[in-house]
């Protein structure tokens, strides 16, 4: 019971410091000035560069395969998934579908941009930048799991062993949708500041 | 340490180039329309190699095209 009472105000404050975090790093990166609305305009009228593109197919990849698995697993509980061998495939085809997806739209998809000279020096830079947010994505669902199985299962003293899977496949998860948001944070912030 | 500011006039070039649209730039000089737009406005510093590039295609020196303006 107690566990459960401290879990939700933990789990809030791991969320209120990712929204801090994303508040932060955005203050930091956009301490120019604003564009102007003439030149938001022209910045929107001019077509999405193909990386963009890619980018927003990933999220949508990246974060349909981790809606899905987390629905599945919400609603069946992970100790079922463990032991029906038939849940542990469907949820295992539907990581490698999402994985085989996210490769082939968007890291093949940069490979053959980069080989069409589709890339130019800012979508690179854009590029080069998204590991921050990957990290700092990740960071905070390694924090969110470790709050939410201590408060689960301390009482216990031991976390079962599927939690080491979903643990892993949700780190894997996170870490294609924290690039692909952290090229849509830069393109975002590059509509908005500028770069420099 | 003041922040220097880089100045261009490739908006003016563009349009003493018989129009040259932005698309037609990007295209030339291998970059999206938007960097055109950001550099237009002052709103991004491109490399070296780009800069030489975007004088290249207006057959002008880079300092012709680019101005240094700071300490």
């Amino acid at each position: 019971m107690l566990a459960t009472f401290w879990s939700v105000p933990l789990l809030g404050t791991v969320l209120v410091l990712a929204v801090v975090a994303v508040v932060l790093m955005m203050r930091t990166m956009s301490h120019r000035k604003p564009l102007s609305s003439e030149e938001r305009e022209e910045m929107a009228s001019s077509p999405m560069p193909p990386l963009q593109k890619r980018a927003w197919w990933g999220l949508l990849i990246g974060g349909g395969t981790f809606a899905l698995i987390a629905y599945i697993l919400f609603t069946r509980g992970a100790a079922e998934y463990w032991e029906n061998d038939s849940l542990r495939l469907t949820v295992v085809a539907i990581f490698l579908g999402g994985m085989v997806m996210y490769t082939g739209v968007f890291l093949a998809g940069f490979a053959k941009m980069r080989m069409k000279g589709q890339l130019d020096e800012r979508d690179r830079a854009i590029l080069a930048r998204s590991p921050n947010v990957q990290s700092a994505a990740v960071i905070m669902a390694l924090a969110a799991w470790m709050i939410s199985l201590t408060e689960m299962f301390h009482s216990e003293g031991a976390v079962p062993v599927v939690y080491l899977y979903l643990i892993f496949g949700s780190c894997i998860l996170v870490t294609l949708i924290g690039q692909s948001l952290g090229v849509l944070l830069g393109y975002w912030i590059a509509a908005r500041h500028g770069e420099s | 340490m003041a922040k220097a500011e880089i100045r261009n006039q490739i908006r003016r070039l563009r349009f003493d180039h018989d129009e040259m649209t932005q698309q037609e730039l990007a295209n030339r000089v291998g970059c999206t329309r938007q960097t055109i737009v950001l550099l237009e406005h002052g709103r991004y510093v491109p490399s070296l190699a780009l800069a030489f590039r975007i004088a290249r295609t207006f057959e002008l020196n880079v300092d012709e095209v680019f101005e240094f303006v700071g300490d």
